[in-house]
């Protein structure tokens, strides 16, 4: 009895770390290392849009695209 | 940029391509506005955290029907390459990510707070950061700024990580309900520790100037601003409003006045910035006499010249470049920093010169005695080429005769 007890608090144990590390990650690693570099892959993570919307070069998969990366000043 | 939008119009809507922007600036609407004057109607996405590392702006980029990166900085003239090629498709096609969710999000960044804190690593926080900043309303940045707040005490010297927190306590300080003065400074704190990291990072020197003094400013950032919203109103349209006013330092033009009361301050002491170690620029040192006897002065005539085998050119939108001297103890000279004065037009090719004299000592011994110098400058790489900001140590020798 006293070890069916025990092996019930360790697994509540497993349990309670297990939901506490595992909460489902959500899309926390869009951004890997970017290596901007010819025959590499764009990767793909979203960025917002000038209204605030989900935007990912990845969305126009199939066409092809000329990127700008720059600032207006 | 509006040459590409005009190149690619017909294209764009024949749907032969898609023409994207990326853009790497603090307040987004003021890109919004640029848009709308330049009349470019393509998607652009907000990078004004750095997420992707970049370090200079522009750099154009062609991409296929696969995600592959197909030409890094095109000239117009590539484009029609481009359009007509076809590309194989890679073997390994990674899968595409799912969009942001902002309810996992919070829902794990609850989770996380429960967990032991001294378990949660810089990279943990952060990625929160990240997350929280780009999809939250920006009255709540400070949520954002309070995770990297934690990220920083794990990893104080990160610069992408200081660069952040500025980005996040700046866009506190523009719409937070508590905000105030200690928060903009905040912000350039954080900036100025970024950049201490990494001096040779374009986008976090520019994120400073653009507040900065007008003594460190290479170019108005934001006078097109008033010229933007004469012409859309010309045009019969309304201008886009501006959420945060560009305010006086970011309208101000360079003002080098104050040089001659400053301009002693070596301006890179330790030697950080980046090396010109393609030979971009050209530099030649001539004292006339070459040989002087002890207490007597030689002229130094330092020429600069751009590397015409690279198609370099002087960036003339940027600071005047600068030219600093070290003498030997005993040695001197008449002003230790020099500028080298922008020629005219956005860029150029011409020679840039400055003559400047030193006196050797009374008692100077007999041999040869070196200058420890350097140059500063802005220059672009080829015809569509990246701007940078490099230094070119130069060292002048002029000898003692017995």
């Amino acid at each position: 009895m006293k070890y069916a007890m025990v092996a019930m608090f360790l697994l509540a144990g497993v349990a309670m770390t297990t939901t506490a590390q595992d909460a489902e990650k959500p899309n926390l690693e869009p951004f890997p290392e970017v290596t901007i570099k010819e025959g590499n892959e764009w990767p793909g993570f979203y960025l917002p849009d000038l209204e605030g919307n989900p935007l990912s070069v990845q969305d126009y998969r199939g066409k092809k695209i000329v990127l700008h990366i720059f600032a207006s000043w | 940029m509006p040459g590409w939008h005009e190149k690619l119009k017909a294209h764009v809507d024949n749907e032969e391509v898609v023409q994207l922007g990326l853009i790497q600036e603090q307040h987004p609407d003021r890109c919004k506005l640029f848009m709308q004057w330049k009349q470019m109607d393509w998607p652009v996405m907000v990078d004004s955290l750095n997420l992707l590392g970049v370090k200079v702006v522009p750099i154009t980029l062609f991409i296929d029907e696969y995600g592959v990166i197909q030409k890094v900085r095109p000239k117009l003239s590539d484009f029609e390459e481009f359009r007509a090629a076809r590309y194989p498709k890679p073997e390994n096609e990674s899968s595409l990510v799912e969009k942001p969710d902002v309810t996992k999000l919070k829902r794990y960044a609850t989770d996380l707070k429960k967990r032991d804190p001294d378990r949660l690593s810089a990279s943990d926080f952060c990625d929160v950061a990240d997350q929280m900043f780009l999809w939250s309303d920006p009255e709540a940045s400070e949520v954002a700024l309070n995770w990297y707040r934690n990220a920083l005490k794990r990893s104080q010297e990160d610069g992408a990580i200081n660069f952040r927190a500025g980005v996040a306590l700046r866009r506190h300080f523009d719409f937070g309900p508590d905000a105030g003065a200690n928060d903009f400074a905040g912000a350039v704190d954080y900036w100025e520790r970024s950049l201490e990291l990494d001096p040779n990072h374009y986008i976090r020197r520019r994120r400073i100037q653009q507040y900065g003094p007008r003594l460190d400013k290479p170019y108005s950032f934001y006078d097109w601003v008033n010229t933007a919203r004469e012409e859309i109103t010309a045009r019969g349209d309304e201008p886009v409003e501006l959420v945060v006013e560009p305010g006086g330092a970011e309208f101000a033009y360079p003002d080098k006045s104050f040089d001659s009361a400053e301009g002693e301050a070596n301006p890179d002491p330790e030697g950080k910035i980046n090396r010109d170690v393609g030979g971009l620029i050209e530099i030649d040192a001539v004292p006339v006499p070459g040989k002087i006897k002890p207490g007597q002065a030689s002229r130094v005539h330092v020429t600069f010249n751009v590397n015409a085998k690279l198609k370099a050119h002087w960036n003339n939108e940027s600071d005047e470049g600068a030219f600093w001297i070290d003498a030997p103890d005993g040695w001197s000279v008449e002003k230790r920093l020099w500028e080298l004065p922008n020629g005219e037009g956005t860029t150029s090719v011409e020679e840039r010169k400055i003559e400047f004299e030193v006196r050797a000592p009374k008692d100077a011994k007999p041999g040869k005695h070196k200058l420890d110098c350097y140059a500063l400058y802005y220059v672009c790489e080829g015809v569509d080429g990246t701007c940078l900001y490099l230094r070119q140590d130069v060292a002048i020798e002029i000898e003692i005769r017995e």
